[in-house]
């Protein structure tokens, strides 16, 4: 599946004004969404670039091994859990420290999807385009999962907004929110769900992301890809002026592990 | 064709005619949209979909009326094959003509069908083919009559919301005149308001007491919701303006110790 993205910021005092404009689009009522995401890093650290090329003598046969070897990228993946306000601890017993017995995974209204986005591709065809892979984790425990699996928990976040679709193009508006306070070493995610009120933009200024994308299923028909670049960028043309539509530099999405060069030689 | 008795009247062949008329004409349009859906390489638009498949509707529903009314007819016709007939090398048709029972692939849709439609559908006349039309499931909210007072309804209402939103601009009657303008002018506020808001200008009052910090940049919320983590250096130009500043304040403090001492000197040479 590969996904054509534009990305445009809302203030946050112009956030409900957008709200109507782009139910009057669509012609439907905003939908709810909330979701939970977790990010994760492989525990293997990314080879120094080039480093498979330095190493070995000259001889012939290292030749070979060099073309094996090729340093294979490692990318954060993410787990998402799609929510509801009901979801999230209610007020009144935030006070009582009770641990939620609601483990992840468990319950089958919450439902957790494994995602993974590639570097978008180079090529400016005007959108972001990238390919996408999400898959439904029916059972189990999606966290456990994903460490037999060689990952670590990087951090979580909360995505809030509303979702329209307009023919073929999706619209979400959301923004980050995140815990309060400093976040605490953890290494796995937390068990239970804050109140929903104690979340805090991750932009201080409370602005929204406002995101159009349409899903392609296969590049290989360059009609279909076409037809969708197209329709987005009709789309961004009947925002203009309401919100500015962009794309975002490649590399802002780039969901490979950099390698950071450790001259200490400390095993973080 | 060999179809029918040979006391054959003519209108009965003129009711075997108009359906076979009929049956083209659905094949025909099946087929169109069929080739429509499998052989165009970008799925053709809902408009003509939806074009597509009324008329498949509009001709199945002919040859539905065609064949209730001479339905006694087709029900006590029988094919009977004349010796002329190629039987050899028509031996598929000939079979297909008099086979008395439906194939058992079609067997399975109509069966499908029924299911289909035993979920909202209490007619208990459809019985037969294994499927208990009667005993529909209790979760299903909507069953026919539910469904049927629904469009009853909701088509009257819809077309009263139509008009409404059609004829916005003109004025129809005094009353709904008063509300327009009272409309218009809450629009002029909030304009207003909007205008305001837009271009940041203070109204006093209005204003929140603390101004919005300015918005994080767009890069740093995407690197951040793919990688999880807040980049070390957000913003390059913030830091260089940080820098600048340090160093402003830097020069300006030892300024001011370059002064004291030039005022100290001054004092000491009084």
């Amino acid at each position: 599946m590969h996904e054509l993205l534009l990305f445009g910021q809302v203030p946050r005092s112009r956030h409900d004004q957008v709200l109507k404009i782009l139910a009057g689009v669509a012609a439907m009522q905003p939908q709810r969404v909330i979701e939970r995401h977790i990010v994760y890093k492989p525990q293997r650290e990314p080879e120094e670039p080039g480093s498979n090329l330095r190493r070995g003598g000259s001889q012939g046969i290292v030749q070979k091994q060099t073309k094996q070897n090729a340093a294979k990228d490692l990318y954060f993946t993410q787990t998402v859990q799609s929510l509801a306000e009901g979801n999230f601890k209610s007020e009144q017993n935030s006070s009582v420290q009770k641990p939620n017995l609601k483990v992840e995974g468990n319950d089958s209204g919450n439902k957790w999807t494994f995602q993974f986005h590639d570097v978008p591709d180079t090529g400016d065809r005007g959108v972001t385009v990238r390919m996408t892979s999400s898959t439904d984790i029916v059972e189990g425990d999606p966290h456990a999962y994903m460490v037999a699996f060689g990952n670590n928990y990087v951090s979580e976040y909360y995505l809030e907004g509303h979702r329209f679709v307009n023919q073929n193009v999706v619209i979400l508006l959301h923004r980050i929110l995140q815990e309060p306070g400093p976040r605490p070493i953890q290494t796995s995610p937390q068990k239970s769900l804050p109140t929903f009120n104690s979340l805090k933009p991750l932009d201080p200024s409370g602005g929204y992301v406002l995101q159009a994308s349409i899903l392609v299923q296969d590049l290989g028909k360059p009609a279909i890809l076409d037809q969708g670049v197209e329709e987005l960028k009709r789309f961004k043309d009947l925002m203009k002026g309401c919100v500015e539509l962009d794309v975002p530099d490649r590399l802002l999405l780039d969901t490979r592990v950099k390698y950071q060069a450790n001259p200490f030689g400390v095993q973080r | 064709m060999q179809a029918a008795t040979n006391a054959s009247s003519p209108e009965d062949i003129k009711a075997l005619e108009q359906t076979r008329l009929r049956l083209q004409a659905v094949v025909k349009s099946l087929g169109q949209l069929q080739h429509d859906l499998a052989h165009h390489e970008t799925l053709p638009s809902w408009p003509s979909l939806q074009k597509s498949s009324a008329l498949l509707i509009r001709t199945i529903s002919s040859l539905l009326s065609t064949t209730e009314t001479h339905s006694k007819f087709l029900h006590s016709a029988h094919a009977y094959p004349l010796p002329t007939f190629p039987g050899r090398s028509q031996a598929g048709l000939l079979d297909f003509l008099l086979r008395k029972k439906h194939e058992p692939s079609v067997e399975d849709w109509i069966i499908e069908g029924l299911k289909a439609a035993a979920e909202f559908c209490d007619a208990s006349e459809i019985e037969g083919m294994g499927v208990r039309v009667g005993e529909r499931k209790e979760k299903r909210g909507l069953d026919e009559e539910d469904i049927t007072e629904l469009w009853e309804w909701a088509g009257p209402a819809e077309n009263d919301i139509a008009r409404r939103v059609l004829t916005a601009g003109e004025h129809t009657s005094d009353e709904e005149d008063d509300e327009d303008e009272e409309d218009d002018d809450e629009d002029a506020d909030q304009n207003a308001t909007k205008d305001t808001q837009m271009t940041g200008a203070d109204v006093p009052g209005k204003q929140p007491a603390v101004p919005e910090p300015p918005p994080l940049p767009l890069a740093t919320i995407l690197r951040f919701m793919t990688t999880g983590s807040v980049p070390l250096f957000a913003d390059p130009q913030r830091q260089n303006r940080e820098q600048m500043a340090a160093i402003r304040a830097m020069s300006a403090q030892r300024e001011g110790e370059a002064a004291a001492v030039r005022a100290g000197i001054a004092t000491q040479g009084q």
